[in-house]
């Protein structure tokens, strides 16, 4: 297969996937049990207002188009994100749903993308380090350390560091992803960095367990292989064969693990926000679907499913340059 | 062997990095801190996250109030205080309503302006309300109901606007223009707003005329800094203590109480009791409604209650709904859901102080429909009365032959609601009904109950606390009942104060208790934890000036009574050498009522004069005390003693010197001195001369001063005679024994 057949290839994936996710972004978010006008009449009465209740049913379903057919309301749908439009917030009106997710994603991205990275980095390099030396004593002692890590809940993670770090000894912020009272600048930019160290500990903290003992596995299954004890044999440095031989090949799998994890950056995360206070995609998403904000949710999605679906096909690109492998084959 | 050097040395190196770079700007951003924490009142936002900080458009759906909108920066014509009932005419002074209920005139209050400096009028009142006639739409808030109800407005001039009303509508007054439970119609600038789509218009920054304008705005603190040009401080002379307020949404109970523990925040909308324990363990300095169980506020006026599908067998026999009633225990409850903070309530008004003239008149029926009644015996006897059997699982059998199964609803985001739930559940398993919690979030709970896909859901509702229509309007829209129905419509076309209105309102209850088409559960409760480290007089059962609610508008009121802890005592001295104080002269700081009692000690040459407070003579007597209600400057004033005028002179100059020397001295009035003399070489001193007589010979005098007084020192000089003489004298002496001591050394050669 050449490389040329190899590209065409996952590019034609990559269309087909993204229109299969759309279509399902649009049937799913329509099977939650709930009609979003229901949900916003109870608000109105919850505002002691009773007048008007029907009309405003029947303006709301005209509004946005949920009284046409479901294939209408569809094409609608597709013409609008040719557009480029994700609709206007059904329950933040009239705010549109590009000017909510532009406020909120690069927070998301901002602390999650960078907790990942680093997460990822440290748990592959613990994960190869167990692999290789799995007999030691500190490794073993540290295999235990991400076991642990990787098997608390998140939430009694953040609660104790946040007990430790904001409570006992008051290092960190209680909330927020900025102090109010800091204007620009290089204090601004330390001020973002200091309210982000805590959540994004706790995002390294709960994940790179999880990473190592992925990355464990993969070592421990390349270190079996032939070329491995050719390696040796011919007398490599043991610090070449763990770069070259081990590390290259182990990680192969890994990074497609980072490429879906990509969804989780673009999505937020709901608990770090929640417990830390944090700006993000997180709450958005968990605001929409609890009022049923179909627009809001949609948005939020083809975001999500944009960034998982462009993250592997970049990675599936860059395939042959990390593995030579797909390159020769 | 294989190496492990390279891969641990790189680990360790990142995570060196990572720890370096996290902990590095600490002690840069600590210096950022702008707000003085005891002129600073922190407060939650009851809301969670602000999705949109910047939206400050009170009409529209995706604008947040709890954030400060509601409480400080927004002003409301009247306000209702549940605790007396009573109406506070705020920006606007009084109300009219035509007795046949068709015209309201509202006189605006003279002297408000918006937080621009442009004055509140009348015209502003009939924009908003134009404004909102003309944009009637469902995505404008109160619009829709403004332009059923409203037919016309006019300002009559700026202080007199009148409302014409469609047709007679008694409650039109409460709805549109008090704020009660929730808020009343905002009134916008006309000067802002006019010309913008309101549909659009964000509003940012907010112009309103509440104390407080907003300073600065993110996704989860807002600062707001306290304008002293409101224009209550003018009209009313009142100002709220607290130079800014920071709204903050700190995330979980758990972080909100760890910020209490810290003093970090002054108002926790809304923590459960185990909380507020752990809390007040942690900081003495909390308070809550109450000192003891139940602590929280209650009634906080949004009923539990266990909304029923009455289109669903078995629910729509009544028999077998009061069978259910009878079978739910309220009393473990309120122990387990609750942890003891709340009370029972009977129908799905909660028992708040304004709606009690009208609850007292069902007090009689309440007896005969006992519907907190715990009596699961009572409960048995009815259904199988009606054919009910239990089946050889403990799960009751319909005459239908079908098991008696429920779906109960509940709703996720609210876990007090969670907690009924479960206690709920449990109860009614042991009584016999197979029931299944379905936790769903706001959206699709609503829209089961809206389907009718559901057997029965634990719900609330957010009623009226002025007078009972409004809940049984919202009664009667999902309980389709013509008598209840006729009722609540002829009640609509009265006033409260109409005496046919409790009758009315009696006979509702009446076809309601008889059918109980709802069954009622507990009152709501809001433990709102206040900490009086920084600020102190907090609505309290013990000081129950006004509902304790930090996310709600009546809050303006708590912060015009709230005051710092700890006051500021300035006591100065005047002039500084004039003497000094107990405490002495400086700064100090005192818990807020204190006494403190201050003494005044005048320096030498000094006598105390008075006591200055706050630029007002308040006392003469050097000790005062004072008490600590707010910060004071107390001035000490000395003034200098009087002083008369001592002249010493000498006699003759040359002749000798004096202590003090010669010369013109100022002395404090009746003090005592004593001059000395020293007379020089050739002259001896002779007495001293007193104003002109001769009063002493000794070489030291005392005068006491008693006027102005010259004292003069007369020396005489010694004659040169005297001195040759004594030299002869002693010169002849040496002679003598000279020749004395030469006879006898030659009388020694001799022999």
């Amino acid at each position: 297969m050449g490389l040329k057949r190899y590209f065409a290839e996952k590019i034609c994936m990559y269309l087909a996937s993204m229109f299969t996710a759309i279509t399902l972004n649009f049937v799913i978010i329509r099977l939650i049990p709930g009609n979003p006008a229901e949900v916003l009449k109870e608000l109105l009465r919850q505002q002691a207002i009773s007048v008007g209740v029907v009309e405003f049913v029947e303006e709301y379903i005209r509004e946005f188009g949920l009284d046409k057919d479901i294939a209408t309301q569809f094409i609608y749908y597709l013409v609008q994100l040719l557009h480029g439009n994700l609709g206007v917030s059904m329950t933040r009106f009239p705010v549109t749903v590009q000017e909510l997710i532009a406020r909120h994603l690069p927070w998301s991205i901002g602390l999650l993308g960078v907790s990942c990275i680093i997460s990822f980095a440290l748990g592959t390099l613990l994960g190869a380090f167990l692999g290789w030396s799995r007999n030691s004593r500190i490794a073993q002692g540290l295999y235990y350390l991400a076991l642990y890590l990787s098997l608390t809940p998140y939430y009694l993670l953040a609660l104790i560091l946040v007990y430790l770090f904001v409570f006992l000894i008051p290092l960190f912020p209680f909330s927020g992803g900025y102090s109010i009272s800091v204007s620009g600048g290089l204090n601004y930019i330390l001020d973002i960095l200091w309210h982000s160290t805590l959540p994004a500990l706790s995002v390294v903290l709960s994940s790179a367990g999880g990473w190592a003992l992925s990355m464990r596995a993969f070592m421990v299954n390349v270190l079996g292989e032939d070329f491995l004890r050719l390696a040796k044999a011919k007398g490599l440095k043991p610090a070449r064969i763990f770069r070259l031989y081990a590390l290259r090949n182990a990680i192969l799998p890994q990074t497609t693990g980072l490429a879906l994890s990509i969804g989780n950056i673009v999505a937020g995360s709901l608990l770090v926000e929640v417990i830390f206070a944090y700006p993000g995609m997180g709450w958005l998403l968990f605001q929409a679907i609890s009022c049923l904000d179909y627009t809001m949710i949609q948005g939020i999605f083809l975001i999500t499913v944009t960034a998982v679906l462009t993250s592997i096909f970049i990675i599936e690109l860059l395939y042959p340059l990390i593995d030579p492998r797909i390159r020769y084959s | 062997m294989r190496s492990h050097t390279f891969p641990l040395a790189l680990l360790i190196v990142i995570s060196i990095g990572i720890s370096g770079f996290s902990v590095t700007p600490i002690h840069l951003i600590k210096a950022q801190e702008v707000y003085p924490r005891e002129e600073t009142l922190y407060v939650d936002i009851d809301e969670g996250r602000v999705l949109t900080p910047d939206l400050w458009n009170p009409f529209l759906w995706g604008c947040y109030r709890s954030q400060g909108l509601r409480q400080w920066v927004k002003e409301e014509l009247f306000y209702l205080n549940w605790e007396n009932g009573t109406i506070i005419p705020w920006l606007a002074e009084g109300y009219e309503i035509s007795p046949d209920y068709k015209k309201i005139t509202i006189y605006v209050r003279k002297g408000v302006k918006w937080s621009d400096g442009v004055p509140f009028t009348a015209k502003d009142i009939e924009f908003t309300f134009k404004m909102l006639k003309e944009h009637a739409s469902v995505w404008l808030l109160w619009s829709m109901d403004v332009n059923a109800t409203i037919a016309d407005v006019r300002a009559i001039n700026n202080y007199t606007v009148v409302f014409y009303l469609r047709k007679p509508d008694p409650h039109a007054f409460y709805r549109f223009f008090v704020a009660r439970i929730g808020e009343a119609i905002p009134i916008v600038p006309k000067h802002i707003w006019e010309g913008k789509d309101p549909l659009k218009f964000k509003n940012y920054p907010p112009v309103f005329t509440g104390p407080y304008r907003l300073v600065k705005a993110s996704e989860t603190e807002f600062v707001y800094e306290r304008r002293d040009d409101w224009w209550a401080t003018e009209v009313f002379g009142v100002k709220p203590a607290p130079k800014y307020i920071i709204a903050v949404w700190y995330g979980p109970e758990e972080k909100r109480i760890m910020a209490m523990a810290r003093h970090k925040r002054d108002a926790i909308c809304d923590i459960s009791v185990s909380g507020y324990l752990t809390l007040r363990g942690l900081n003495p300095y909390v308070v809550a409604w109450y000192k003891e169980a139940p602590y929280a506020y209650v009634p906080a006026g949004c009923a539990r209650y266990l909304k029923l599908n009455r289109n669903k067998y078995p629910w729509n026999i009544t028999e077998v709904r009061w069978a259910l009633s009878l079978a739910i225990d309220r009393d473990e409850i309120i122990r387990i859901a609750y942890e003891g903070s709340t009370t029972k309530v009977p129908t799905l008004f909660e028992t708040v102080k304004s709606l009690m003239p009208y609850l007292v008149t069902i007090e009689d029926l309440l007896k005969e429909y006992n519907t907190t009644e715990y009596n699961p015996e009572k409960a048995k006897e009815i259904l199988e009365k009606l054919g009910f059997k239990k089946g050889s699982d403990g799960i009751w059998v319909t005459p239908k032959g079908t098991r008696l199964e429920a779906t109960l609803i509940t709703l996720s985001p609210f876990i007090e609601f969670q907690r009924i739930a479960m206690v709920l559940a449990a109860q009614l398993q042991r009584f016999g009904i197979d029931v299944s919690i379905k936790n769903l979030d706001w959206g699709p709970a609503v829209s089961a109950i809206v389907t009718g896909k559901y057997d029965m859901a634990v719900w609330f509702i957010c009623g009226c606390v002025v007078d009972p229509y409004i809940t049984l309007d919202t009664i009667r829209a999902g309980w389709p009942h013509p008598e209840f129905n006729e009722t609540v419509s002829k009640l609509k076309a009265l006033r409260p104060e109409d005496p046919e209105f409790k009758k009315l309102f009696r006979d509702a209850m009446a076809i309601w208790l008889k059918h109980l088409p709802d069954i009622p559960l507990v009152n709501s409760r809001k433990l709102i934890a206040f900490d009086t480290y920084y600020w102190t007089n907090w609505p309290t059962t013990d000081n129950p000036y006004i509902q304790p609610f930090c996310w709600l508008q009546n809050f303006l009121f708590v912060l015009l009574r709230i005051k710092p802890a700890r006051q500021t005592l300035t006591i100065l001295a005047e002039p500084a050498e004039g003497g000094s104080t107990t405490p002495e002269p400086g700064v100090y700081k005192y818990t807020t009522g204190e006494s403190i009692t201050i003494t005044a000690t005048p320096a030498e040459e000094f006598e105390f004069d008075y006591w200055e407070l706050d630029g007002v003579r308040i006392s003469e007597e050097r000790t005062i005390t004072i008490t600590m209600e707010k910060s004071h400057t107390l001035v000490a004033h000395f003034r200098p003693l009087p002083k008369y005028t001592l002249t010493i002179v000498v006699y003759p100059s040359e002749g000798g010197t004096t202590s003090p020397p010669a010369g013109i001295h100022k002395i404090v009035a009746g003090k005592s001195i004593t001059v000395t003399v020293s007379a020089a070489p050739g002259y001896r001193f002779k007495h001293w001369v007193l104003d002109g007589e001769v009063v002493s010979k000794e070489t030291s005098y005392t005068i006491t001063m008693d006027k102005d007084h010259v004292l003069e020192a007369h020396l005489e000089a010694v004659a040169p005679i005297a001195m040759y003489m004594w030299i002869g004298v002693a010169v002849v002496v040496v002679i003598i024994a000279i020749g004395i001591l030469v006879y006898y050394r030659r009388r020694r050669k001799t022999y």
